[in-house]
């Protein structure tokens, strides 16, 4: 299927999201832009372990409070912010799209249109340059994705991250 | 069936967009939606919960962590929770 075009505001926006998130104390394991299939809308896809600690009501009401204070970019509402904790069945899924980035996948001509084994230049790997996946109805494009870092840390520390993103985000000036 | 003034819900067959799972088109049709509901409404965070609500859901039924359990419950019945939030305005004075 055709990648579909993300919009250039949004390229632009999402790297400056992950940039206030960061420097408001949430450090995502996923960032990436995908397209909702149900409603065809752009989403931002953020996942994080920080959401089973704080919970999604909790993380929902900072993120509306740092939009409304204006602490992340105005062009990211987050009605199209998609928030995923790290233990969710979705985001061993997201870690695929980084074995694209690293190079790691690519594919082989198994056949010729013939039927006939492919030999030499034909018979050798293609790396894969982008690659698309549907995660949870949310296509996602390799292409789109500003980050892909799952973290293995400990409760405490999943704590400290959430207690130091909601102590920052609460003592935004009004 | 307050907004359509219904006096009892519709079978499948009549209207079959009320017989759906996805909370977001359910709100399209109270003329609810993401685009333009107004960001600092204390509502807001619950209705976003509610737009991405996922039939399908995204944990296994054995790791679903409890404050998540939670949450999603206060999200739809909490004081700042969509179903008050549609009760007020839509409930029947019966």
């Amino acid at each position: 299927m055709a990648s579909k075009a993300l919009p250039a505001r949004y390229l632009e926006a999402g790297q400056d999201y992950l940039s206030a998130l960061e420097t408001l104390g949430l450090v995502p394991e996923f960032l990436g832009w995908g397209v909702d299939e149900a409603h065809d809308e752009w989403n931002l896809v953020l996942v994080t372990s920080i959401i089973e600690i704080g919970g999604p009501l909790a993380l929902s009401k900072l993120l509306f409070r740092a939009y409304n204070l204006h602490a992340t970019p105005k062009e990211i509402s987050p009605f199209i912010v998609r928030t995923f904790g790290s233990e969710t069945l979705y985001a061993p899924e997201l870690k695929h799209l980084n074995e694209v980035k690293a190079g790691k996948v690519s594919v082989t001509a198994v056949r010729n249109a013939d039927g006939s084994i492919p030999t030499g230049e034909k018979a050798k790997p293609i790396p894969i340059q982008a690659l698309q996946k549907n995660v949870g109805g949310i296509r996602m494009d390799s292409n789109y994705v500003y980050l892909i870092a799952p973290r293995n840390i400990n409760h405490e520390q999943k704590t400290e991250e959430w207690t130091r993103f909601k102590d920052n985000v609460e003592s935004l000036a009004a | 069936m307050k907004k359509f003034r219904l006096n009892r819900w519709p079978d499948q067959h009549e209207r079959p967009e009320l017989w759906v799972h996805n909370l977001r088109d359910l709100a399209l049709i109270l003329g609810v939606e993401p685009q333009t509901f107004v960001t600092t409404d204390p509502v807001a965070p619950a209705w976003r919960l509610a737009f991405t609500w996922d039939r399908q859901h995204a944990y296994n039924v054995s790791k679903l962590p409890s404050v998540v359990a939670t949450q999603m419950y206060e999200a739809a019945f909490g004081s700042n929770g969509v179903v008050e939030w549609l009760a007020k305005r839509y409930l029947l004075d019966i």
